[in-house]
Formats: structure tokens, C-alpha cells, sequence
């Protein structure tokens, strides 16, 4: 199933909208549901925050396959910005020792399986595939 | 559907799904509270990294001040949130 958001994020409610419908459509119920938004919603708000030079809307596809719940997020005519480089957060640091930001892609890689990008001709695609829901 | 709202005596409910779209929101009432304040999440259903750290900031400011800023009546896929951050003992969530 795929659908294109405008980059924005007032399309966080559409994206959790589309995610219960995609449920729906696999018959896999509300389990999957908390995490998927979570991880979307991650990717997503990257993409409108720091995204350089992209435009036009950001494609999400959702699929069920062998490898379970997988998500793909593609935005087209954009700089390279490669979430899966981003350092770890230390989340045994004090408070005041934490530096703003990193969470977002702390909270994918603690529920995903797997997390790439690839970019290539001025498009890049983020990809996830989703651990069983806790 | 989010809300947040202070509703005297250092309480503050916040119910809904506390997203990247509703920091600001959060923020003008969060950046109000000037002394001891407890939020009650009995009605938060979710919150990603954004709504996280729009917390650490009003608890980072209030301890500043010497203001304790506490959580209580989390749902356990919320309270789980906070601890893949290893914030759930840092914020006093109870």
C-alpha cells in the first residue's frame, strides 16, 4: 500500500489514518499500530526537518511480507541525509550531560529489525522492517 | 486528539497523542508552570521523541529553579517510550 504526504507535519494524523487502514487491509488488528506510528511518525518528521532541497510530497509505502511489517519512506529531488549514520544516544548519561536530538532515531533502531537509506539520481529511501509488537 | 491544560495547584493534564505537531502547544502551557508541578498522563495514549523532549525541557527549566517536575499515571506503551530512552527514572515517573 503506498500514499504520498505533503511534507509537513499537520500529515501526522493523515499517516496514522493511512497506518490503521493499512492494518486493516493485512487483518493484522491494533498491535502493530503504537510502534508503527512511532517509527513513522520518527522518519517522517526527520524528512520535514531536515530535509535539504527536497520537494514535493514524501511517498510512504507499508507492506506485510516474510520479513513482517515493512515501511518505506522515499522523497525525491532531495540532498542525501542518512538517518542510519547518525551517532547512538548514550541514555545512561545524566540529564544535563544530553545533548537536544538523536531520540527520534534512537526510539526506530530500538524497534526496528532492520534500517537502511539509500539514495541515489537526487532520491532517497528510508526503509524499515518492523520487531514483532511487544 | 491532544490537550493539555493546567488545572491549578501545580497539576497539569495531558491526554491524547502528544506528537511533533502539538509541541508548541505543550510548550506555552509547560513554559507557565513556575514551581512544583505533576503532570497527570492518565489520558496520554502516545508520544514520540518530540513530546519527550518538550518534557525534559519543562523538567530541565523547572529543576533549574529548584522545582520538581513529576509524571504519574502513565499507560504502560507510553511509560515504555520513556524508558527506551532511559528517561522513566531520570523525569520521577511513577
Amino acid at each position: 500500500m503506498r500514499r504520498s504526504f505533503p511534507r509537513d507535519l499537520a500529515s501526522l494524523g493523515a499517516i496514522v489514518t493511512y497506518v490503521r487502514e493499512f492494518l486493516a487491509h493485512e487483518r493484522l488488528g491494533d498491535g502493530p499500530a503504537h510502534d508503527l506510528d512511532l517509527v513513522l511518525e520518527e522518519l517522517f518528521t526527520n524528512l520535514v526537518k531536515y530535509g535539504r532541497g527536497a520537494r514535493g510530497d514524501v511517498e510512504i509505502t507499508l507492506a506485510r511480507g516474510a520479513d513482517g511489517v515493512t515501511a518505506e519512506l522515499r522523497e525525491f529531488d532531495a540532498e542525501a541525509f542518512d538517518p542510519t549514520a547518525l551517532p547512538e544516544v548514550d541514555v545512561g548519561r545524566p540529564l544535563a550531560e544530553r545533548r537536544p536530538g538523536g531520540l527520534g532515531v534512537h526510539l526506530v533502531r530500538r524497534l526496528t529489525k532492520s534500517f537502511r537509506y539509500d539514495y541515489r539520481d537526487r532520491t532517497g529511501v528510508t526503509s524499515v522492517a518492523m520487531r514483532d509488537p511487544r | 486528539m491532544f490537550d493539555i491544560r493546567a488545572e491549578g495547584a501545580g497539576i497539569v493534564r495531558v491526554s491524547g497523542r502528544f506528537d511533533a505537531a502539538e509541541t508548541e502547544r505543550a510548550n506555552r502551557v509547560l513554559r507557565a508552570c513556575d514551581g512544583p508541578t505533576t503532570l497527570d498522563c492518565s489520558g496520554l495514549d502516545y508520544i514520540s521523541s518530540a513530546g519527550i523532549s518538550t518534557i525534559m525541557e519543562a523538567y530541565k527549566r523547572l529543576s533549574g529553579a529548584g522545582h520538581a517536575l513529576r509524571l504519574v499515571n502513565l499507560a504502560p506503551r507510553v511509560k515504555s517510550v520513556f524508558a527506551y530512552t532511559g528517561l522513566d527514572r531520570v523525569l520521577g515517573i511513577q
